[in-house]
Parts: structure tokens; C-alpha cells; sequence
């Protein structure tokens, strides 16, 4: 699975993304994500 | 007048013809005509001349035009880069066990040790969480003091673990210590030079946060609004970024405006100057760290400008637009309308349904920076697709 299209991007930075969720029934969650500068 | 509102996860500027919407502005509709007339010939031309310099064999190059500006030319689809979530570390706000419960986040921002501090439009306070997820405390809470929030719209983490808090209901841009602690509140403003228009199209994207070099300076969207500007003599819909420093020496402001190759610099000392925009249409903006990137969507040209409007590189990647499918403009526009209270929907449904639609996908959806500076940009697809982000280094 990759980020979907209810994924927000709110900051990318060193090595990590962090994320904001909405599930189709409108919770919200954040998500840190490790991310590896190509 | 037609008001659109976006939600945040609804990518909805892909949907109208962007020409119809600068025709659609009330003081356009006078000179409609030549409004889109300036649009279309602007980016076709845009359209040919990336079609000329696409046809180098080169995947990749940079050249500088006549003026010394540098070109980066892109032909390759590579540097996409997909966030899997195999790369998951830690979530919250989902399961029952959890700590806090999110009513609509705003902004996070992550710490120099990995903890993050998350804002929440719905809760007054930010909630602080450590470097593996788990709920530490509130900072801060409801009130007009120091370190009192109404609404928390964004977040910026500055040097040395700083934090800026954006009250965009209050206007008020409190400066957090490395322990989280209020040392300073000030009250910005994007509407002391221009009047606020409630009624302005809100098609574009968000502008991105970002924090410049200096430390004690931003440019972002704390403070970025869509605002009416008066230029030429015609009113449009525009989108302001304003500089402030932390010492409160230097308030500045670059001003967009929808569909027009132009901006507005105002200096701190009053003065007004005019810079160009060498784009067919201005869609969206990011903030880096020396600069500003300001994107076509149409295209997928993106110029690099300094803090002070001079355009200091012009990148280009190679697109070929494709056909829109009207499935899924409808599928996009129904969960759009369905986002909207019944009274608002009543109203504007029936002019959303009339605007033109556009016919061919737009270039990209979204810029941001990183916090490296490096500009990232969203590829466009359809509504329940995986994301897929074009980085650009530095070169």
C-alpha cells in the first residue's frame, strides 16, 4: 500500500514524513513515516 | 459571486477550465474576452516552447536564457518517489487506547529529538507526543493570553527546536522556546494593505509552510491569504505572501494574482514594484529556504524566485497532457458538494454544475518544500490513487 489519496502531507523533512489521515468515516489520525531522501 | 470552498483532502483545481475561472471574476467579466484571450495565448505559447525544448535528446539538462536565468529541463519520469506504508512508524489518534482523539488536524511539526507537536482546529490546545508516538501532554490552551490558542491553523518548527504558532483566528503568531514555552506573541495581518474578500474563488492549492534562511524570517502560509488586489485597475483573485521577521524590522509582501503573469512586491519602506511571472498560469506556490517556487499546473513549469521577486530558475519537465475522464470530474465534484451544508450546497450547486470543465489533467496537484528545500511535486491522479511525488534536488 502506498500514501492514499486521503493522505496529507504536512511536513517532510530528514528521513521521516509526517502524515495526516482522514478514514472514509472522518477520523483523523497522524502518521510519521521513514522516508529515505532519494 | 461564485464562492467555492475546498476542503483539504478534496482536490477539486483540476475540475473547471482555469481560463473560465479568471473569466469568472466579477470585475473580469467586463473585459472577459481579453482575459482569456491573454490566458490561452500565454500558455500555448508556454505549451510550444517547452514542446521545442523537449525534443533535446538529453533525459535531463540545464541551460541559462538570454538574461542568464538558469533552465533545468526535464524529460525523464524519474525522481518519483512513493511513501509505502511499510515505511510506518507510529500513528495516533485512531484506536480507541489512544490518548487523544483528533477533531481535524491542522499541522504537525517534528522536533530535533523526534517528538512531534501536532495541531488540532478543533481543540485548543497542541498535543506533544514523543519520538515513538505516545502521548506526552497538552501545550498550551483556549484563551487570549500567552500561549492561548482559539485556532491553530499552522505550525513551523524554526531553529534551534523554536516553534512558530499560527492563530488564524486571531491573527496572533506566538514564538515557542525549545521547552515549548511562550517567549513572544505578535499579531500579523495580510489584510492591513488590502481588504479581505470573502467571496473570492477558492480553487488554488494551499501555499506550503516554510522556513527561510536567517531563522528570525518566514514566508508561508501562517500568513498567506487569498485577498482581492487592485491591479491594472481590475480587481482578481489573489494570494499574498508576506515576510516578517521575528524583530519585527522587516514586513514585506509578494502578491499573486490568478491568471495574470505578473506579481506585486511591496518593500517594507511602502515602495511597489512590478515582477513577471514567465508562466502561462500561476496555480500554486512553496516556500523554500532562499525563495519561492511558483507553479503552472497547466505546464509543469515552476520558477524559482528570490525573497525580493527575482526569478532565479526556470524548470521545466516534459508533459504530455492527457484527456480528463468526465466520470471521474463528476465522481470529484459530487464528494466536493457532498462536503458542503445543505444551505451552501443549495445555493452554489447549481453554478458549479454550469462552469466550464477543464479537458486535459493538470501537470501536478501540489507543491511543497521539504525541509531541506527541496521542491516536491505532486503528480496528478485521480481521487483513490496511490500519491506519487516528483523531488527536485538542487542542481
Amino acid at each position: 500500500m502506498e500514501l492514499q489519496d486521503n493522505a496529507q502531507l504536512l511536513e517532510v523533512g530528514d528521513g521521516y514524513a509526517l502524515v495526516r489521515y482522514t478514514s472514509p468515516l472522518g477520523v483523523e489520525s497522524v502518521r510519521l513515516y521513514r522516508y529515505a531522501p532519494g | 459571486m461564485l464562492r467555492v470552498r475546498q476542503t483539504r483532502h478534496v482536490r477539486t483545481s483540476f475540475l473547471f477550465d482555469p481560463h473560465s475561472m479568471i473569466a469568472r471574476s466579477r470585475q473580469c467579466l467586463r473585459v472577459a474576452a481579453s482575459c482569456v484571450w491573454l490566458a490561452l495565448v500565454s500558455a500555448y505559447a508556454d505549451r510550444a516552447a517547452a514542446g521545442d525544448i523537449c525534443a533535446a535528446e538529453a533525459p535531463r539538462f540545464s541551460t541559462r536564457d538570454s538574461s542568464g536565468v538558469a533552465i533545468s529541463v526535464s524529460r525523464a519520469a524519474a525522481a518519483l518517489h512513493i511513501i509505502a506504508d511499510d515505511d510506518e512508524l507510529w500513528r495516533t489518534g485512531e484506536a480507541e487506547t489512544d490518548r487523544v482523539l483528533f477533531g481535524q488536524v491542522t499541522d504537525a511539526t517534528r522536533l530535533s529529538d523526534g517528538r512531534v507537536l501536532v495541531a488540532d482546529g478543533r481543540q485548543m490546545a497542541l498535543q506533544l507526543f514523543d519520538s515513538s508516538g505516545r502521548w506526552v501532554r497538552e501545550v498550551g490552551d483556549k484563551g487570549s493570553g500567552p500561549g492561548q490558542y482559539s485556532r491553530v491553523s499552522a505550525l513551523l518548527r524554526t531553529t534551534g527546536d523554536s516553534v512558530l504558532v499560527y492563530d488564524d483566528r486571531t491573527g496572533k503568531l506566538t514564538t515557542l522556546d525549545a521547552q515549548l514555552s511562550p517567549v513572544s506573541v505578535r499579531r500579523v495581518s495580510p489584510s492591513l494593505r488590502r481588504p479581505t474578500d470573502s467571496a473570492a474563488v477558492y480553487l488554488l492549492a494551499a501555499v506550503s509552510k516554510g522556513v527561510l534562511d536567517g531563522g528570525d524570517v518566514l514566508v508561508s502560509r501562517l500568513v498567506a491569504s487569498r485577498v482581492r488586489a487592485q491591479v491594472t485597475n481590475m480587481s482578481r483573485d489573489s494570494l499574498v505572501l508576506q515576510r516578517e521577521s521575528a524583530a519585527d524590522s522587516l514586513s514585506d509582501s509578494l502578491t499573486f494574482v490568478l491568471g495574470l503573469q505578473r506579481f506585486e512586491y511591496y518593500a517594507n519602506n511602502g515602495d511597489l514594484t512590478f515582477g513577471d511571472v514567465p508562466l502561462g498560469y500561476v496555480e500554486s506556490i512553496a516556500v523554500g529556504a532562499r525563495g519561492f517556487f511558483v507553479g503552472d499546473a497547466l505546464t509543469f513549469n515552476v520558477a524559482q524566485f528570490s525573497l525580493r521577486g527575482t526569478l532565479e530558475r526556470f524548470m521545466r519537465v516534459c508533459h504530455e497532457p492527457a484527456l480528463l475522464d468526465e466520470r471521474e470530474i463528476d465522481r470529484t465534484m459530487d464528494e466536493m458538494l457532498s462536503a458542503m451544508s445543505p444551505s451552501s450546497r443549495a445555493m452554489e450547486e447549481p453554478g458549479i454544475r454550469q462552469l466550464p470543465r477543464a479537458r486535459f489533467t493538470p501537470a501536478h496537484l501540489e507543491l511543497l518544500t521539504d525541509t531541506r528545500g527541496q521542491l516536491w511535486a505532486r503528480e496528478f491522479t485521480y481521487t483513490g490513487s496511490a500519491q506519487r511525488w516528483r523531488v527536485f534536488d538542487q542542481a
